[in-house]
């Protein structure tokens, strides 16, 4: 019963991201179409300037890329992984009663996990499915694979984002764990917009799928290294948990 | 019946950083027992419930919870299975009503009595309809003994179980929990409690503890069988070798009266008195409190 507990618990923002995210997509389609020449997104996170020029006027699937995975969800997607990575074990109120039943912390920690990880799966695909599912509305087609596929490149990618997150969280105090890693992922970010000899390297082009956009490849190195590293990161916390006294 | 004490520990200590909140605690709880531990602040006693539940880690020593081992990870869970706790706190899932909590806690306790969880729900007069997060600091304590009460639970590990309720619902607790000690034979009950009015009412054994030590464990009913004040009025000032005589915890003299209170060999003090003069000597029970302070060091009189 601890996934109700864990469920009962996140819910909330779990709700709240689906419902913002459809309705983000619902306005992708309600400014569609628009004229390529002179409302066209003038950049996005990821996306270099050269790219960008090659979109302008392209077809319907590049206008779904910028404005969904490179715009949207790089920008809305982070913040409701900290929402639901922060929610939890590491909360003073009512920590000493979830540690008096009958399990270990490492199976609280791992059902915790794999609530959150269904609820950020189950957000990043479905309003992107939503995508396909609207296209027709307005006489387009966006395929089924491309929303499956760049959904899962951005859960994967972001998985060492919700590990530093999980990690920060249980080294530091409420604020100042999501302070630090807001702070990471905004520099990050500011620096992949600005400095175009980063953008290749940046975790957000990852996330955005840009290989897979323009060459059909998976990024398979990227997700990896994300991967691990997300692992680690959550590993580390669980060791640091078991340790610790409450 | 024979049965293995419900805790036992050898050489608990506990150190945060420089400062020590347990040093070598030796205490042995017999099943079926209600053991009250007394303090003050900081004494150690949250730092003993906490070890014993498996919260914090003993810096040394051993224990024994219900049998099984206070440092091992399984018998952890097991320890759990067959413990209820009440501690400091006690704003549960603040976000969850009632039924949540109830709902989340009772597939993990195979022995929970849903009888007794709806009798305690009326008794403690908890609010059900409302999230925890918005009941007084008295609902969440009346709560969390609910939540202990209804678990089936062999032993019940108490952190000050009546902090925030009222004198009715003290007493409404204090009365479940004898009943509770009385309707099941090897349920133990180990409680902390400032109030040792309570401890006095309820408990049949008793641990001081003071600065990570404990200072005395025994029954309640040995304690003050062998703790008496004795009273001796003189025909001019008390004699002040009285003070010093062996089993004088603590001594106060007033005009030609003295107040001894004694720790043991009440009546060679009683017989010493008479012998040195005094005019009459009468020997009175002591209250747990009274115990409490000359234990501690702390004497306001």
């Amino acid at each position: 019963m601890l996934w109700f507990k864990w469920w009962l618990d996140t819910r909330f923002w779990f709700l709240l991201a689906v419902a913002m995210l459809a309705a983000q997509v619902l306005a992708l389609y309600v400014s569609y179409p628009m004229d390529p020449q002179t409302s066209y997104p003038a950049g996005a996170l990821g996306v270099l300037p050269a790219e960008m020029g090659r979109l302008r006027g392209d077809d319907f699937r590049g206008y779904v890329w910028v404005r969904w995975f490179s715009t949207t969800m790089l920008l809305m997607w982070p913040v409701y992984v900290f929402a639901l990575a922060g929610t939890g074990f590491e909360r003073a109120a009512g920590r000493e009663y979830l540690l008096s039943l009958p399990v270990s912390r490492r199976r609280i920690i791992a059902t915790r996990l794999a609530v959150v990880l269904t609820q950020i799966a189950a957000f990043t695909l479905l309003p992107s499915m939503l995508l396909s599912a609207m296209a027709p509305l307005r006489g387009q087609h966006y395929p089924v694979a491309d929303a499956v596929v760049h959904s899962g490149i951005l859960f994967v990618a972001g998985l060492g984002l919700f590990g530093l997150t999980i990690v920060l969280r249980t080294l530091l105090a409420d604020a100042a764990a999501y302070t630090a890693a807001a702070a990471l992922v905004g520099l990050v970010g500011l620096f992949t917009f600005i400095v175009d000899d980063f953008t290749p390297y940046s975790i957000f082009r990852l996330m955005n799928g840009a290989e897979y956009f323009f060459n059909h490849r998976v990024p398979w190195s990227g997700l990896a290294v994300s991967a691990t590293m997300g692992m680690a990161f959550i590993w580390l916390s669980m060791r640091i948990v078991e340790a610790r006294d409450y | 019946m024979d049965l293995p004490p419900a805790i036992e520990t050898r050489g608990l200590s506990k150190r945060y950083k420089s400062a020590h909140a347990l040093r070598g605690l030796d205490l042995r709880v017999p099943a079926g027992s209600i053991y009250g531990l007394v303090g003050r602040n900081g004494a150690g006693k949250t730092t003993t419930i906490k070890i014993l539940m498996g919260l914090v880690h003993p810096t040394s020593g051993e224990g024994r919870v219900v049998g099984y081992r206070i440092d091992d990870v399984a018998d952890g869970r097991r320890i759990r299975r067959g413990t209820a706790y009440v501690g400091e706190d006690r704003a549960m899932w603040p976000d969850m009503t009632v039924s949540e909590v109830l709902a989340v806690s009772r597939p993990f306790f195979p022995r929970w009595r849903t009888d007794l969880e709806r009798e305690y729900l009326e008794a403690f007069e908890i609010p059900q309809q409302k999230r925890i997060g918005r009941f007084s600091k008295g609902a969440r304590s009346a709560f969390a003994m609910v939540l202990a009460l209804a678990r089936g639970a062999d032993l019940l590990l108490l952190d000050e179980p009546t902090e925030g309720l009222d004198p009715i619902l003290v007493e409404r607790v204090l009365q479940a929990l004898v009943r509770a000690v009385a309707d099941n034979p090897v349920l133990t009950v180990f409680f902390s409690s400032h109030r040792l009015f309570e401890v006095e009412r309820i408990a049949d054994r008793v641990g001081i503890l003071h600065d990570g030590r404990l200072l005395f464990d025994d029954s309640l009913d040995e304690l003050k069988t062998a703790y008496k004040r004795v009273v001796a009025t003189f025909d001019d000032a008390p004699p002040d070798a009285l003070r010093t005589l062996d089993g004088v915890r603590h001594a106060r003299a007033e005009g030609r009266m003295i107040a001894l209170l004694a720790s043991r060999h009440v009546d060679e003090i009683v017989a010493e008195s008479r012998a040195r003069g005094a005019r009459q000597v009468d020997a009175f029970p002591v209250s747990l409190n009274d115990i409490f302070l000359d234990a501690v060091g702390d004497r306001v009189d």
